[in-house]
């Protein structure tokens, strides 16, 4: 067995290089790693390359921040995920938006929006959503089978700010989620960022899709609420946003 | 500095984005792929998040994490359900620098690591994927280099052995 990919000696290792990247060098040691980066092509070489593959791991990465506001407390949280780790990769970037692709629904509206005239879109804002059952979370997948008692945390991902505001339609009509106020809220752009509430599903039975309105500008919810609820033509307002939503399927519980 | 105490979320999150990428990129390296490498560092830093108490500070933290990365991607291989996915992972997957290293080398690498002593395989994952020198492995095991070169000359001698050099033809 030979040595198949050694450098130089005097060439500084990989391992010195991630130490200098992450400030662990002394003094000494980060003077002659310095020194010798400037000579050396091949050092500086390896070193952009470290860089580049870190910033293209981020830039598709979600941050333990957003991810830990979930259910409030940090530690908790992520060990409640834990107990479902085979089917939560959030930390992993690409599963994470693998996973998202599945549970967002994201779409566009025509003209007049429509929650039942709907198409994807693929770069649009997306709407998210956790449950947590009992001391489990998991990751809602879409089409999710859900029971009373359930309580949802919605994500959303945007690549812009927005005026969010989160509807609920189930045989009982249609209800609000977001925001708790009579207009609809500004969000900030952002990837996976958790709303700061969790809502207990109730004992209504059946299908309930949850439709989420990014918007450009605010909106009078009862307004919304009550043309969704009767089927008349959205203010049109609502004409540049943009909607997002999943269904759930909620049955008793076993 | 101990990472216990530190693992409140803001400092977690400092500490995943200044390590996550070498996790990732050791990973991908020595796994061969990206999906496994990510399932690698969600589970490194998801145990690290659970048990902070892990790191005892007697390294820097990138050391520590190398030696994490590294059992954790053993592991991985070694899971017989893993085997024959990651024994076929070669090519583009395989990140520089190890240029010297073609894929059918890396995929015979990749096989002996599963077969080999756990110390062994160890080593011959900081000196083959990594290249790094030897007091390099010797920081990251927290062992003298005089060890680290006795653990190579094993590693040799194992390399040599009839019945290893039998299974990988």
């Amino acid at each position: 067995m030979h040595d198949l990919n050694a450098a130089p000696s005097a060439c500084v290792s990989e391992l010195e290089l991630d130490e200098w990247l992450a400030g662990e060098l002394s003094p000494s040691e980060r003077e002659r790693c310095e020194q010798h980066l400037q000579q050396c092509a091949a050092c500086q070489a390896r070193k952009q390359a470290i860089e580049q593959a870190n910033a293209a791991y981020f830039a598709k990465a979600p941050d333990f921040s957003a991810l830990s506001k979930l259910t409030g407390s940090p530690q908790s949280n992520i060990r409640h995920i834990a107990r479902k780790r085979s089917s939560l990769r959030w930390l992993g970037a690409p599963l994470l938006a693998a996973c998202a692709a599945l549970a967002f629904v994201a779409l566009r509206p025509a003209a007049t929006p429509s929650v039942s005239e709907t198409t994807r879109s693929k770069g649009g804002p997306r709407l998210g959503y956790f449950i947590k059952r009992g001391e489990n979370v998991q990751r809602g997948q879409g089409s999710d089978v859900v029971h009373p008692g359930d309580a949802l945390r919605f994500v959303y991902s945007a690549d812009q700010a927005y005026y969010l505001a989160i509807f609920s339609a189930d045989a009982h009509g249609v209800g609000v989620y977001f925001p708790s106020g009579p207009k609809a809220e500004h969000v900030a752009a952002g990837q996976e960022i958790a709303l700061d509430f969790s809502v207990a599903l109730d004992d209504t039975l059946g299908r309930e899709r949850v439709t989420a309105l990014f918007c450009p500008e605010t909106f009078q919810i009862d307004a919304v609420q009550s043309a969704l609820s009767s089927g008349a033509v959205l203010p049109p307002v609502l004409a540049r946003c943009q909607t997002a939503g999943f269904e759930l399927n909620k049955q008793a519980a076993p | 500095m101990a990472l216990t105490g530190e693992a409140e979320e803001a400092n977690f999150d400092r500490l995943y984005r200044l390590h996550a990428g070498a996790a990732f990129r050791r990973a991908q390296r020595i796994l061969g792929n990206a999906a496994d490498a990510h399932e690698i560092v969600h589970d490194v830093f998801l145990s690290l998040f659970e048990r902070p108490e892990q790191f005892a500070a007697r390294s820097a933290f990138t050391t520590f994490l190398y030696s994490m990365v590294t059992h954790a991607c053993l592991n991985h291989l070694r899971n017989q359900s893993n085997r024959r996915r990651l024994l076929e992972a070669h090519g583009p997957s395989v990140f520089e620098p190890s240029e010297a290293a073609g894929p059918e080398r890396i995929v015979e690498l990749r096989e002996l690591l599963q077969r080999m002593p756990e110390d062994l395989a160890h080593v011959a994952i900081y000196r083959y994927f990594d290249a790094l020198p030897q007091g390099d492995i010797a920081r990251v095991l927290g062992c003298s280099t005089r060890q680290v070169v006795k653990l190579l000359a094993r590693l040799e001698e194992w390399a040599e052995q009839p019945k290893v050099a039998a299974c990988t033809t």
